[in-house]
């Protein structure tokens, strides 16, 4: 769909991860228990959104298009769905008038080429700091098509990703006019979205790389 | 946040069954994650059928019966003789809660076992007769809950609320936000009823000190104070909605709390010195005992509630011991107050001490209700008998009595959406939730206090959209005007690599980036550890940055060697960090490989000579990806500690070390506890950058025939075999096309400390075809260089 791919650094400062986000310092979601800290100000990041700001400020006008794919870090216990090493990719578009239908729109055909052509999509609020509107965005369920199964909680829906329309602080933290450009944005994890396509039980397996489990891809 | 149904339905006309109201509510941005039948511990009162009644074999007038529920028998003892075979009869089984609150657990009686009991009106609180049973409905089946069927059993919505909706804490809160998603109106609130309550002598004062931390507090004097039980409904509600009933005071705050989202705390009036309440923060090395009857050591950061002495609360986290309302209490001080959200989180989390009150006011509270919620709770207390408020309230109110006002355009908010919606629209979506909209076109919205989250115009874009539902909005592509690609070089360069080694038949490996210190030291054997990135809140054992590929990917090898699998051909690319005494820590990317294994048959050039992964095949794949490359490498001796200083080489470009390959080190391999040979590589991939970008060149290829020869030497066991091919190749210059290392050997007849090693070459030039002497000229020249320069001797076939 034309977005560029742009990378940035796995040691992230505090300001690009939390604050230019919209992340104050006594925000919930900065527990010192949830991210890994290498001093004071720097620590390994915790999600791809930092980039959105470190490309805003690198491209100086919009548009902005990208995708950044990345390694991310939670400070989590380790376990069947928790990894303290993963993978996210994360998108942006700032444009003179992006609008929630765009996003949509974008998504929708993502999921699509994904998921498969017969995918639904199903979009309703939520809440992050750095995205006003905030949307999460499910898929009918890859197990049971819908229908209902323990993978979905009898919902016959998975969550795959949270997105929005970019907070004007954001995009003025990005060095951009709010009032001149409006942006969605979103972020997905790599191997929670493999593992819902391929039906993989265990996120450690990405980690173990036992032969076997790479053979099959 | 559990919102039992029937109590929401006290605020709201609710006509649709749960789960679709779920539905609704979830897709409004309230997300229902379950929704519960709350049985009040009720669940083991059931409908049995009698299976068999016998005469109690010791017991005249008793009866033993058999019923059968839920696929088991249990036996029972009674002396109503009205039930025989086939019979429905309402049973308490194991776990049943009398209203006296003792549990129904099995005995025996006389002999005979009685694992249940016939349930009495009184045993189920609806009449205090103990010697009726309980009647059972018509439609009432075996295996029915009795609860359900006296409907006395409540549905409750489990939310899971994002961060930013502290104003759906409280049932209130919910119904507000169901009347706006059904379009209802709101059948009433907790703050209808206004009556001002008498004026009395009894008073108290307060003095708010930190006006920052604590900008609203209010205080009501409540007299005559009997604290007993609260009532049957009440104690349901709390059960319901997840608390405990404790007596009718603290129930009555709490069922508000829960009810308004306004936490509220009682204090007995008398232990108050003085009857002065002051909010300040803590003073220096200030303690408390706390509720839970823990000592708590104060900081100066932390608010406090306190009277002319000592500390009484906690500010919005937990009150003290000393001054809880008891049954002695006969004057009590209701508190209701605003304090600050960051404030009560920080102190909450140091004293590690989270309350359903602390969450709350963490969220913020409704500053504009703060005296409504406190007169609500006085006005339930005087229905309950338990106290008499007397007024009139003390409120110190130091904050702002404006509420919040924003001013959009439908326009604007039509561009956020990428909607089309008239404005009549917008604004009765706005008016349901509360909001008072005046103006046209530009829309001037008064935002009521209970939403802190609303103040800018994208808030409300993202109001009007949830309401009027996300999956109503349109999808549209956008149009992007075409612009300069922003491409990340190092992403290019990695998927290309990735490809390469791939088709060579490795397989691609991720490792954790961060390691366990101890566990490096051990592979890089002690002292050779290079300088390493510490974590400094490390976890679960990891606690540093690897400094390098191949610590992982031999861990991986080792990890499938003892799954079993003997053939681990495995590659990674990703960061490697160091240490920079500047400060940020360096972060490089590298490209690294590990191969173990006998069935090692992919063809590249050496490597074809090789059955198994050793150092030909390593040394294969390097030249491999150097070809791919198009650069001049040479190869030199390799220090690195991972590998066997024999069988393990460098690799030059440009005079810098790109690569090092080889088998792994012996010692490596013994602490590792591998028993087989492993070979790995390692490339910088910030040294192979200029090469990967280098325009290729075109290099004439000559039509004229090509001669080939062979020749062996015997030379010292320290020489390398690319010390050998450098000096060679120097002496030849461009008529040398190729050259080969093709066999290397050792035998008591050559000699201990010493190696023949084979080359085989290729002669031709460019423009012409060469003749016998000038190849026998060059290949005695080849001879004598091999021997000036090396002391090597042309071994003689």
């Amino acid at each position: 769909m034309g977005f560029d791919v742009v990378e940035g650094p796995e040691i992230e400062t505090d300001y690009f991860n939390f604050e230019a986000l919209n992340l104050h310092k006594d925000h919930p979601a900065r527990d010192e228990q949830d991210s890994f800290y290498i001093t004071h100000q720097l620590l390994m990041r915790t999600q791809t959104s930092p980039v959105q700001i470190r490309t805003m400020l690198d491209r100086g006008e919009p548009p902005v298009q990208v995708i950044a794919p990345g390694r991310t870090f939670r400070r989590d216990n380790v376990d069947a769905s928790h990894s303290p090493v993963f993978h996210q990719v994360e998108g942006l578009l700032v444009d003179r008038h992006i609008t929630l239908a765009h996003l949509k729109a974008v998504l929708f055909h993502f999921a699509r080429e994904m998921f498969g052509k017969k995918t639904k999509a199903r979009f309703r609020p939520d809440f992050f700091p750095f995205t006003e509107p905030s949307v999460e965005m499910a898929i009918t369920c890859t197990v049971c098509g819908g229908d209902g199964c323990s993978v979905c909680s009898r919902t016959g829906w998975l969550e795959i990703l949270g997105s929005g329309v970019v907070h004007p602080q954001v995009i003025r933290n990005g060095g951009l006019d709010p009032d001149e450009c409006t942006g969605f944005a979103f972020g997905m994890g790599v191997e929670r979205i493999a593992m819902l396509k391929y039906g993989i039980d265990d996120i450690r397996l990405f980690y173990e790389n036992d032969v076997r489990f790479l053979k099959q891809f | 946040m559990k919102a039992p149904l029937g109590w929401l339905k006290e605020f709201v006309e609710i006509d649709i069954p749960a789960p679709e109201l779920a539905e609704r509510l979830t897709m409004a941005g309230l997300e229902v994650s379950e929704i519960v039948t709350e049985r009040f511990g009720l669940e083991a009162a059931r409908v049995a059928r009698v299976v068999s009644k016998e005469s109690h074999p010791s017991k005249p007038g008793l009866f033993v019966l058999k019923v059968e529920v839920d696929k088991r028998q249990l036996t029972l003892a009674a002396n109503l003789p009205q039930f025989g075979k086939g019979s429905l009869v309402p049973i308490a089984c194991e776990g049943f809660l009398f209203p006296d609150g003792s549990a129904l657990t099995p005995r025996k009686m006389g002999g005979v076992p009685s694992e249940a009991k016939i349930l009495s009106e009184a045993d189920m609180g609806v009449s205090g007769r103990h010697d009726v049973v309980l009647p059972l409905p018509t439609e009432a089946l075996p295996g029915d809950c009795i609860i359900d069927l006296m409907g006395i059993s409540e549905q409750v919505l489990k939310f899971d609320l994002t961060a930013n909706r502290g104003d759906c804490l409280s049932v209130f809160g919910i119904a507000r936000e169901t009347a706006a998603v059904l379009g209802k109106p709101l059948s009433k609130t907790p703050f209808d009823d206004s009556t001002p309550f008498p004026t009395d002598s009894a008073r108290c004062q307060i003095t708010i000190r930190d006006r920052k931390l604590c900008p609203r507090y209010t205080g009501r004097v409540l007299l005559d104070i009997r604290v007993e039980q609260s009532p049957v409904w009440m104690q349901r509600r709390l059960i319901a909605a997840g608390m405990r009933p404790i007596n009718n005071i603290v129930d009555t705050t709490n069922y508000v709390l829960l009810e308004t989202g306004q936490p509220l705390h009682a204090f007995d009036l008398d232990t108050i010195e003085k009857q002065k309440i002051i909010v300040r923060r803590a003073g220096k090395g200030e303690i408390i005992r706390t509720l839970d009857g823990e000592e708590r050591k104060l900081t100066e950061d932390m608010l406090v509630i306190a009277d002319t002495g000592r500390p009484v609360a906690v500010a919005g986290v937990m009150g003290g011991a000393e001054t809880e309302v008891t049954e002695n209490t006969s004057r009590l001080l209701l508190e209701s107050a605003f304090f600050d959200p960051a404030s009560v989180r920080r102190t909450a989390g140091a004293l590690d001490l989270r309350s359903e009150a602390s969450a709350r006011f963490e969220k913020s509270v409704d500053l504009a209700r703060v005296g409504d919620c406190s007169d609500r709770a006085s006005r339930l207390m005087k229905e309950l008998g338990c106290g008499r408020p007397v007024g009139p309230m003390e409120d110190v109110f130091h904050g702002k009595r404006s509420s919040k006002k924003i001013t959009v355009s439908v326009k604007k908010i039509n561009c956020i959406l990428g909607t089309d919606l008239d404005e009549n629209t917008v604004r009765d979506t706005l008016e349901r939730l509360q909001f008072k909209v005046t103006g046209k076109r530009a829309l001037k919205i008064e935002v009521s206090s209970h939403r802190p989250d609303v103040s800018i115009p994208e808030d409300i874009a993202e109001e009007v959209a949830r309401i009027f539902g996300y999956n109503e909005i349109p999808m549209e592509m956008p149009m992007v005007r075409t612009h300069r690609a922003v491409t990340a070089e190092g992403f290019r360069m990695r998927s290309t690599l990735r490809g390469w080694m791939s088709g060579i038949g490795l397989d691609e490996a991720y490792c954790y980036s961060l390691s366990n210190r101890e566990e490096l030291e051990r592979i890089y054997g002690g002292e050779n550890t290079p300088d390493m990135v510490p974590i400094s809140n490390p976890m679960a054992g990891f606690d540093t940055l690897r400094p390098s590929l191949l610590p992982g990917l031999i861990k991986a090898v080792s990890r499938n060697i003892a799954h079993g699998n003997d053939d681990v051909y495995l590659f990674e690319t990703g960061k490697i960090f160091s240490p920079r005494h500047d400060g940020q820590p360096e972060e490089k990317d590298s490209l690294a490989f590990v191969i173990t294994g006998r069935g090692w048959h992919f063809p590249t050039r050496q490597a074809a000579r090789s059955q198994s992964a050793d150092y030909s095949a390593a040394k294969g794949i390097v030249e491999d990806i150097l070809e791919k490359l198009g650069c001049n490498a040479e190869f030199g001796r390799s220090n690195s500690i991972f590998l066997h200083p024999a069988k393990s080489a460098e690799v030059i470009v440009n005079e810098e070390k790109m690569a090092e390959f080889g088998e792994l080190h012996p010692s490596l391999l013994q602490r590792m506890e591998i028993d087989r040979m492993v070979c790995a590589g390692e490339f910088s991939l910030e040294k192979m950058a200029p090469e990967f970008d280098k325009e290729k060149k075109f290099k004439h290829v000559s039509r004229f025939p090509s001669v080939p020869r062979n020749l062996s030497f015997i030379v010292s066991e320290e020489i390398q075999a690319g010390e050998v091919e450098k000096v060679i190749r120097k002496k030849c210059g461009g008529l040398l096309e190729s050259i080969e290392l093709i066999d290397v050997f050792r035998s008591e007849a050559i000699g201990k400390g010493k190696k023949s090693v084979t080359y085989s070459f290729r002669f031709r030039h460019p423009e012409r075809t060469l003749d016998d002497e000038e190849i026998k000229q060059k290949t005695d020249e080849i001879i004598s260089s091999v021997r000036d320069e090396l002391g090597g001797f042309l071994r003689e076939a």
